[in-house]
């Protein structure tokens, strides 16, 4: 599955990924403008759930 | 008859229904994976030497000399490939392979089919020279030797002619074209993933090759310790200069092999890297 320059393993189990550490890859690549969280979403990587802020 | 100007070499035991037509040989030259790859072809257009012994003849104690024994063919061929493609051949020394002979005019001189009704090649095996690339002068028109020796004089007595439907000059396209890969910058441990910087290049031209914009284009070949290595992604944002940064499993203990290859869309392998030994 290609993002911009950068074609990722579609056959990589995605799902073992922690979040920060394919953040990372992504915006390692200068070749891909979509979010890591587009991408994450994607490849099945977990996207950690952002908590609602105390005073909400 | 004309002369031997190559010579298909078969992995051991390969066999097929059909080796008349272009796609039948590429069925086994370039098939679908790199795994599938059954044969290749070494042209021999730089000349070869027959060096089969002559047959043993005996006299015995009555005076009369018959002929006691015959040896199997074997003979010197030089190969009109690239020391890069010669050197590719190292692990293959004196390794069981089949093989058929391809003729000027594209005859084939191989055995006769087995028991099950199908072409095979004769057996035998092959050796090749470890030597110093050879600098110019005519040295060099036989620097890519190869001895191949057949193991069973029988089974050539028996050999078969066979015309093909291709010409020799359509053999080049059979099979995958080879091109190097060299690391640029080596194996860097991020824990998380592991990253590499190649650099592919045709081997005639030293022209960049920019085919390999897919994880599928970067096969492992094997590693060390046996831990599972996988490419996770590759950026081919300057393939233009055959430059890929590969990014691969990390936190690895051990070495990893990798070669590049390119499909068609069929898929068929139409090249093939040398296979590159990555540090870690």
């Amino acid at each position: 599955m290609k993002f911009g320059s950068v074609d990722f393993n579609e056959k990589t189990d995605w799902s073992k990924w922690k979040f920060e550490d394919f953040k990372k890859l992504v915006e390692s690549h200068k070749g891909i403008t979509d979010k890591p969280e587009k991408i994450a979403k994607a490849l099945g990587v977990p996207i950690p759930e952002k908590r609602p802020k105390k005073d909400e | 008859m004309r002369d031997i100007k190559g010579v298909f070499v078969l992995e051991p035991g390969t066999a097929v229904d059909e080796i008349r037509s272009l796609a039948g040989r590429q069925e086994v030259t370039m098939p679908e994976t790199t795994a599938e790859i059954a044969a290749t072809y070494i042209p021999l257009d730089r000349g070869l030497e027959v060096q089969t012994d002559e047959a043993e003849m005996t006299t015995g104690a009555t005076g009369y000399t018959e002929k006691t024994k015959d040896f199997a063919p074997r003979l010197t061929g030089y190969a009109k490939i690239s020391e890069q493609d010669y050197r590719a051949w190292f692990g293959a020394d004196q390794k069981e392979f089949d093989f058929i002979f391809l003729l000027e005019d594209g005859k084939m001189i191989r055995p006769p089919k087995n028991s099950a009704g199908k072409y095979v090649g004769f057996c035998g095996r092959i050796f090749v020279k470890f030597n110093l690339p050879i600098t110019g002068g005519e040295g060099k028109t036989q620097a890519h030797s190869f001895n191949i020796m057949l193991d069973n004089v029988d089974q050539f007595k028996n050999y078969e002619i066979t015309k093909s439907d291709f010409s020799m000059c359509e053999i080049k396209d059979i099979v995958p074209l080879g091109f190097d890969l060299a690391v640029q910058t080596g194996y860097v441990d991020n824990t998380a993933t592991g990253t590499l910087v190649l650099k592919a290049t045709y081997r005639g031209t030293g022209a960049p090759v920019s085919l390999l914009t897919a994880t599928s284009n970067f096969e492992i070949v094997s590693a060390e310790s046996d831990v599972t290595v996988e490419v996770t992604a590759v950026d081919d944002a300057s393939a233009s200069l055959g430059v890929y940064t590969l990014t691969t499993t990390g936190a690895l203990t051990g070495d990893f092999e990798l070669q590049a290859v390119v499909f068609s869309a069929t898929p068929t392998v139409t090249h093939l890297s040398n296979v590159i030994n990555i540090d870690v």
